[in-house]
């Protein structure tokens, strides 16, 4: 696969503290690409560096085989001779401009002549659904209105590349479900690029072909966001991507070379034998709070033949409105276990709980 | 957060800026700082030896030293009743339901949005011993005069009326940001409303009280306009004014003015550590919590007491002045018209006949139209620099433009007039440019402080989406900062043009016939003696000030207003 955006051991600081710590990236063409992380982690400057607004200290970016930062070189491409587009998190819709004004801006900038602008931006406008609304000032919007705004203003000049920079978290939850369907639909249609900065890592997995994982200015992994969620291969991942149970593990028994029994805080487990483990090693096991299922006591022989079965009792009970929260004691461990909401039990009676061997997640170290 | 990077070719612009600043700012305090330990004089600048013996000679005359002491006692007094006039009546125009005051309160402001000269002229038609308004009906009524303006006493009342605004504008804000919890958890203790003022609500606004007594008594010690038209008269020695007549004696003593000028800035530099340390620690914080409540308390008849006092005080302290002075300028005989005959408008006539008139109000409306512009672009290029940039020098820079903000008034003109007879040219000293430039310099620093809350206020994030569309830096300044500072640009220029048309010490410090400027004007006039067109000169700047500030704010609240941020 070709790849459009390359950072090479980016670097930059604020002062004493380092933002971005000798960043690689690669990003293929067509591709969406998330970045999540806890806030602070340096993935805003990342994508600042990419837009051009930030000067890294150190390294190389190649934005569709064109150099636009090399600090061997003394190069740097300002963000307004890149030619990328990009959403931020505050909108940033010019109050002064009606929403016309605001998408034909680039275009105006280019020199266009009016009637090529007329059409582009009435395509743009039609594409993002805001038809009717091009002689209103942003104060006349919603959010959600003013954040189509502002991608149709990063669409209008057809970049290669557009940059999103935590473009829901000023929206409510109900208007970003929609909006980032919808971004997702569009940028797949016009084929192009997008790199979409979050800190909500159930939004990178809905709009991302692939993920990476920042912390503290590093890239922890990357990888197809079905991977990032079901075999992250670094703790923080495994912490930060879903709600996960954690355990210490110990290696005590391979069965028949597929898989591998633990012991650990609840007992012995048995899971996928992962790559290279040897008896004894220490490990630490995730077990997903969505993987884990629940039944009453009783109904213990439909799931007889289950490699793992744990007996346990009911703590706490939340219903969410699309799940139910157990919390679930056993032998002394609390156990997080998310629920379809037809697994209606009682608090405080005794149940079982089972996982899949494949759905246990081993990660080296503990 | 994180701020754009200016590129190495585009340094020009900060580099020169910055040297600009250093050559307005510096030399005024390096001259002053020659002339109070040398013998050099005006012509010449050979220094053969440094010397105290001006600030010795200052401390051995009685009249110097009690110039200080009476500054000192008029600042105390002044700037303390001052404050608690501010207290009661911001506390009862924001936490009391008292009716109609947030409708009049703006008014409260009249004293500091004239000058304090041209607010004490005012106050001399009221209480002059002879014409005075007050005086005459006193005379009439109870068959002596109240008080004449020109005393120890007018000096504190005109002082403290024209004081009361700036800790009103200190105090004020706190009480709007006070959370009515605070007090409404006190009344469910069981504490009654009369207790709850004085142990919560008063007891919370003391520190910013003090803060705002501060702000009001350096103030006072470093104000020339009043003691300028009230203490001169009364014969009562004053520092300001000691500055000023130092360089008005013949021949004049610029090295013991300057050691003066000194002294006067080294008080106001203790006053304002004191103050800081003080305050320091005692600063809580009532507000920053969610769900913030804004609320005032409930109070019965008396809160028509509190009506009365705050309208009294309204009449009294800005309707009075601005009438007086109106009926004096409008008087066709001496004193204040009894008969409608006598209204007219005689003195305006008689006033734009003289040449000084005329020349005055041209000179002022042009210093006044294109300095302040100059002085906006350049605060704002500024402001610019200091807070979205990362120019190295640009702390410097900020500290540089505070500069001249930072000492008395007085202090800043007399180094501003050394400075340019040395380094102006006669023919360029004796236009209206010397004059703006001085200006430029003394108000470098009000615009910036003016400008930058309005910088900041604008989110980067909107500069950094112009640029990413295919905006140069220049196009994203030109589109999208300054278009969305317009209305700032707006009232920044209405307050400077105001600033401008009403300085003082530097306009009587610089001003030549040929120069002559309006405020300087009116004072020449003063000193002549000329009353009536005295007058009328003060009440057509009153007028222009004030009609000025008022198209102004309402011109930059329709703009706001359009795109509201």
């Amino acid at each position: 696969m070709e790849q459009i955006i390359v950072c090479r051991n980016l670097l930059k600081r604020f002062g004493e503290t380092i933002a971005v710590n000798h960043v690689n990236l690669d990003i293929n063409r067509n591709e969406i690409f998330a970045i999540i992380g806890p806030s602070g982690c340096g993935k805003t400057t990342l994508l600042r560096c990419i837009a051009g607004l930030e000067k890294p200290d150190k390294g190389q970016i190649i934005i569709d085989n064109k150099v636009v930062f090399d600090s061997d070189k003394g190069l740097f491409l300002p963000a307004h001779m890149r030619g990328i587009g990009m959403v931020f998190q505050i909108f940033a819709v010019w109050p002064h401009m009606t929403v016309f004004e605001n998408i034909a801006y680039p275009l105006k900038l280019r020199k266009m002549p009016k009637e090529e602008i007329n059409k582009r931006v009435k395509d743009v406008i039609e594409l993002v659904g805001l038809q009717g609304l091009e002689t209103r000032y942003p104060h006349q919007l919603s959010g959600g209105q003013q954040q189509r705004v502002s991608l149709a203003r990063s669409l209008v000049m057809q970049p290669k590349v557009i940059l999103f920079d935590e473009p829901m978290s000023n929206l409510d939850a109900k208007l970003a479900e929609k909006l980032k369907i919808d971004i997702k639909i569009l940028i797949k249609k016009l084929g192009i690029t997008a790199i979409y900065v979050t800190h909500d890592q159930l939004e990178a997995l809905t709009v991302a072909d692939r993920v990476a994982v920042m912390r503290e200015g590093k890239i922890l992994e990357s990888g197809p966001s079905i991977e990032i969620y079901t075999k992250p291969k670094h703790p923080f991942t495994a912490e930060f991507v879903g709600v996960s149970n954690k355990m210490s593990g110990k290696v005590i028994n391979f069965i028949n070379h597929n898989y591998v029994e633990m012991e650990t805080e609840i007992g012995k487990l048995v899971c996928d034998k992962p790559y290279d483990l040897m008896l004894g090693d220490r490990v630490a096991v995730y077990l997903r709070a969505n993987k884990i299922k629940i039944y009453p006591y009783q109904n213990l022989n439909l799931v007889k033949q289950n490699r793992n079965l744990f007996e346990g009792r009911i703590k706490s009970k939340s219903f969410t409105g699309e799940s139910f929260i157990y919390i679930i004691d056993l032998n002394g461990v609390e156990l997080r276990a998310h629920t379809p909401p037809e697994v209606n039990l009682s608090e405080d009676i005794k149940v079982v709980v089972t996982f899949e061997p494949s759905d246990v997640i081993i990660l080296k170290g503990e | 957060m994180s701020k754009n990077k200016l590129l190495p070719t585009s340094s020009l612009l900060p580099n020169s800026i910055f040297f600009l600043l250093i050559l307005m700012v510096v030399p005024p305090f390096i001259f002053l700082i020659l002339y109070s330990l040398s013998d050099v004089t005006i012509g010449q600048l050979h220094i053969t030896s440094f010397t105290l013996k001006h600030y010795i000679k200052l401390f051995q005359s009685s009249r110097d030293v009690n110039a200080i002491i009476n500054s000192l006692l008029v600042a105390f007094s002044s700037s303390l009743l001052g404050t608690l006039l501010a207290l009661f009546i911001a506390w009862v125009s924001v936490k009391t339901n008292t009716p109609l005051v947030r409708e009049i309160e703006p008014l409260l402001l009249v004293p500091i949005s004239i000058s304090p000269f041209l607010y004490a002229l005012s106050w001399s038609t009221l209480l002059d011993p002879y014409i005075g308004l007050l005086n005459s009906l006193a005379n009439t009524i109870i068959g002596r005069t109240l008080l004449s303006i020109y005393s120890f006493e007018g000096l504190i009342l005109v002082t403290t009326l024209a004081c009361m605004p700036l800790a009103y504008v200190v105090i004020k804000p706190f009480f709007e940001q006070f959370d009515v919890s605070l007090e409404e958890a006190s009344i469910i203790s069981g504490a009654n409303k009369r207790i709850t003022v004085w142990k919560i609500t008063l007891a919370l606004a003391l520190p910013t009280t003090i803060s705002g007594y501060f702000l009001a008594f350096v103030w006072c010690m470093e104000e020339l306009g009043i003691p300028l038209i009230l203490a001169t008269r009364a014969g009562i020695p004053i520092a300001t004014l000691r500055i000023y007549e130092l360089t008005q004696t013949y021949p004049p003593n610029h090295n013991v003015a300057a050691a003066f000028a000194i002294i006067i800035t080294i008080i106001n530099i203790v006053v304002y550590q004191m103050a800081r340390n003080i305050i320091r620690g005692r600063q809580w914080t009532t507000v920053g919590l969610r769900g913030f409540r804004k609320g005032m308390m409930e109070f019965g008849k008396v809160r028509y007491f509190f009506l009365f006092i705050t309208v009294s005080y309204i009449v009294f302290s800005s309707i009075l002045p601005l009438i007086g002075i109106a009926l004096v300028s409008l008087s066709n005989v001496y004193g204040f018209p009894t008969t409608l005959e006598q209204v007219g408008l005689n003195n305006y006539i008689k006033l734009l006949s003289k040449d000084l008139a005329v020349t005055a109000i041209r000179n002022t409306l042009i210093i006044a139209t294109f300095g302040s512009f100059i002085l906006l672009m350049f605060v704002f290029l500024i402001s610019y620099i200091v807070n979205r940039t990362e120019y190295p020098l640009r702390s410097l820079i900020d500290t540089l433009s505070m500069l001249p903000l930072s000492v008395p008034s007085i202090v800043i003109a007399l180094g501003v007039f050394l400075y340019f007879i040395y380094v102006l040219p006669t023919y360029i000293y004796i236009t209206v440019f010397s004059i703006m430039f001085g200006m430029l310099i003394r108000f470098v620093g009000h615009g910036v402080r003016a400008i930058t809350p309005a910088i900041n206020q604008i989110h980067r994030g909107l500069e950094d989406a112009a640029e990413i569309s295919g905006a140069s830096q220049f196009q994203v300044l030109k589109d999208v900062l300054m278009k969305l500072m317009i209305p700032s640009f707006i009232s920044t220029y209405t307050f400077l043009f105001i600033y401008f048309v009403r300085e003082l010490p530097l306009s009587i410090l610089l001003a030549t016939s040929k120069n002559m400027v309006w405020t300087a004007g009116i004072y020449t006039l003063w000193e002549l003696g000329d009353v009536r067109l005295v007058y009328a000169f003060a009440a057509l700047e009153i007028l222009l000030i004030l009609s000025v500030r008022y198209i102004g704010v309402i011109f930059s609240k329709k703009l706001e207003m359009k795109w509201r941020r």
